[in-house]
């Protein structure tokens, strides 16, 4: 992210030093703990492997490194790896080593996500070996290198949720409450002292008109999109049950074209509901849950008819056009990290989407935190 | 299809009893059934070490799986009863506890998707039953249930020889009393097809989805009456269960509890 882009920032809090680890630290001491636990794992298939049992194997390598990890971290106060890299393992509000349930769900989160990778990759592999070697077999090969291509999603979501966290908190530390700290910071680490740590974990985006929303809020409030259209929600249904029903018997030709004849009708009916929603009020149903607003940039107004089904029609097909995920993944990148936080549907509507001007700040943030629990309504 | 991620109910309490289930479940498929399960061993065996594994795989089937025909006449498969008609297979157990299969049933999968599928349900619908009801009511509920659903895909096929197993009427049982406890519960779902998204959408279109796709399955083994049966017994149990004042009792406690934690209250 360039330094002085559009939009003004409000000056930064002071960043985070205190309790917060090192990422090259960090990065030698997985390194460490990966060669460990390849040898671990090796150790594991030649003791207990059975050739005709790949589920078993697959469970009892992630078991021996979910005990390697847990069992070090709740005794050590760290992995070997960390340890010798000068880290430590802490609970939040806890002195001393993390408890054993807590030292536990991190390293059961994180050695799944590390061992899906190259699961995937296997099997992927797998597929298409064995469709090379059956000619019967070619829509194998299709699925096996889908599996091939997302094998590296687990390693992304691991390494995403580590290096976008400000105190590098991934999903092992949040799935277990712990921080990854120097070894030297001997102190308690207090959730109240951790900036962030419940909501809003960046410093707020100030424009003229209102605060930005956060891009995760704006997520969840897609998620919630349904959720007071009922006849939309059974719209779906009917759709999903067509793309399911083979209605021409086996012929494959003729179920790709009910599959894409549902996608196309849900997209059409999705871009014209869309339309309508925020051209006349500004938001759709999640939108209004999460306390958020779509508005022009000039003034505080749903933007026009026609810049509203540009929006929509980007932000359809996006979303359901997996040709264009990766599109959807700037966008997503460009909500978290742009200064005004618009992504590409924002551009082609010429829209912002804000923190609704006309809620408290203390209620939008009760709404934010009701999306982020999963609970409204 | 959809496939259910979470449902939007604030959790209170570790769900202890589900988890336990899913690790029950899990640890059977891998550990105690033989390896034929692990890759669907097929029935043109070539080699002789895959003619064992078919052979295990079948015996074990038999044994623990429930046989519609063998309940019925109280008679094992393997002495021939008169009233048990279609293919079986060739390794048939000779000592077998008829009764007892009703219960082992339910702890057995067929494969690994067949296993997953049905545990994703489990926790997704599962924890927020166990919430309400207490624990010792939703396992008697699951497991019972589990036992009545099976009874009743008997009843409707009382000569089949062909084994049921898997956890899906007792999933079914928990669905259906979901349904009843968390009426307006929505669940985070992907729906596959009709282009793949991401949404919340009420458990009941879930569960429509879910019971309606069924007969869409190419897969021969699908036994829809034993859903209907354990979605119907979900209902009546979690109706009889919720008079219970304990229950009620917990289920206003947590309804408060939830709205306090997201700040309703203030």
């Amino acid at each position: 992210m360039a330094p002085g882009g559009a939009g003004r920032r409000p000056p930064q809090p002071p960043a985070v030093t205190g309790p917060v680890a090192s990422k090259g630290l960090r990065a030698a001491a997985r390194a460490i703990d990966s060669i460990a636990g390849v040898v671990l794992g090796a150790a594991v298939l030649v003791a207990f492997g059975d050739a005709y049992r790949l589920w078993t194997d697959a469970f009892l390598v992630w078991l021996a490194l979910s005990l390697y990890e847990a069992l070090t971290t709740g005794w050590l106060g760290a992995t070997p790896g960390k340890r010798l890299c000068g880290l430590r393992v802490a609970e939040l509000d806890r002195l001393g080593a993390p408890s054993a349930a807590a030292a536990w769900r991190r390293a059961a989160t994180s050695s799944l996500l590390l061992l899906l990778t190259p699961l995937l990759a296997l099997a992927g592999t797998l597929a298409i070996a064995a469709s090379s070697a059956d000619p019967d077999r070619r829509e194998l090969a299709v699925v096996g290198g889908l599996v091939l291509a997302s094998s590296f999603v687990p390693w992304a979501i691991w390494l995403a949720s580590i290096l976008g966290d400000p105190l590098g908190r991934g999903v092992g530390d949040r799935a277990g409450t712990t921080i990854v700290t120097a070894d030297r910071y001997r102190g308690v680490v207090a959730i109240r002292d951790l900036p962030g740590f419940a909501d809003a974990v960046r410093p707020p985006r100030l424009l003229r008109l209102g605060r930005v929303a956060d891009a995760d809020v704006r997520f969840r409030a897609r998620l919630r999109r349904l959720d007071d259209a009922p006849v939309l929600g059974a719209a779906i249904g009917l759709l999903a049950l067509a793309a399911s029903v083979p209605l021409a018997g086996d012929d494959p030709r003729s179920v790709r074209l009910v599959v894409l004849a549902s996608s196309v009708a849900w997209i059409v009916l999705f871009v014209v509901v869309e339309t309508r929603q925020v051209a006349a009020t500004g938001r759709t149903r999640g939108h209004e849950l999460a306390g958020l607003v779509i508005s022009r940039r000039d003034r505080l107004a749903p933007p026009s008819t026609g810049r509203s089904f540009a929006r929509a029609l980007v932000l359809a097909l996006m979303a359901y056009v997996p040709l264009l995920w990766p599109l959807l993944g700037a966008s997503l990148l460009m909500m978290r990290l742009g200064a005004a936080g618009r992504g590409l549907h924002d551009l082609a509507g010429g829209t912002v989407v804000l923190a609704d001007p006309a809620l408290s700040p203390e209620a939008q943030r009760q709404r934010s935190m009701r999306m982020r629990l999963g609970r409204v309504g | 299809m959809a496939i259910p991620i979470r449902d939007d109910r604030s959790r209170a309490v570790v769900p202890w009893v589900t988890l336990a289930l899913v690790v029950a479940n899990v640890v059977i498929f891998l550990f105690v059934q033989p390896s034929g399960f692990q890759f669907g061993a097929s029935e043109d065996a070539v080699d002789q070490q895959q003619t064992w594994q078919l052979r295990d795989r079948d015996e074990f089937l038999y044994r623990y799986g429930t046989v519609p025909c063998e309940v019925v006449a109280r008679q094992a498969l393997a002495d021939d009863p008169a009233d048990c008609v279609g293919p079986r297979s060739d390794f048939l157990p000779d000592d077998k506890a008829i009764l007892l299969s009703l219960l082992t049933a339910i702890f057995l999968h067929a494969s690994i998707d067949h296993l997953a599928g049905n545990l994703l349900f489990l926790w997704v619908f599962g924890a927020h039953v166990e919430q309400r009801l207490g624990r010792a009511n939703f396992l008697g509920l699951y497991v019972g249930g589990g036992v009545l659903a099976s009874l009743a895909f008997v009843a409707l096929h009382q000569r089949s020889a062909e084994p049921l197993i898997g956890a899906s009427g007792a999933i079914a049982v928990a669905m259906g009393a979901y349904l009843v406890l968390v009426p307006r519960g929505r669940v985070l779902t992907v729906i596959v097809s009709a282009a793949l998204q991401v949404v919340y959408v009420p458990a009941a279109v879930v569960l429509a989805l879910f019971f309606v796709t069924q007969f869409f399955i190419d897969d021969e083994g699908v036994a829809w009456e034993a859903h209907a049966a354990g979605m119907l017994i979900g209902i009546a149990g979690a109706l009889v269960l919720s008079r219970i004042p304990a229950v009620r009792e917990r289920g206003r406690q947590q309804e408060l509890d939830a709205d306090l934690r997201v700040g309703r209250e203030f």
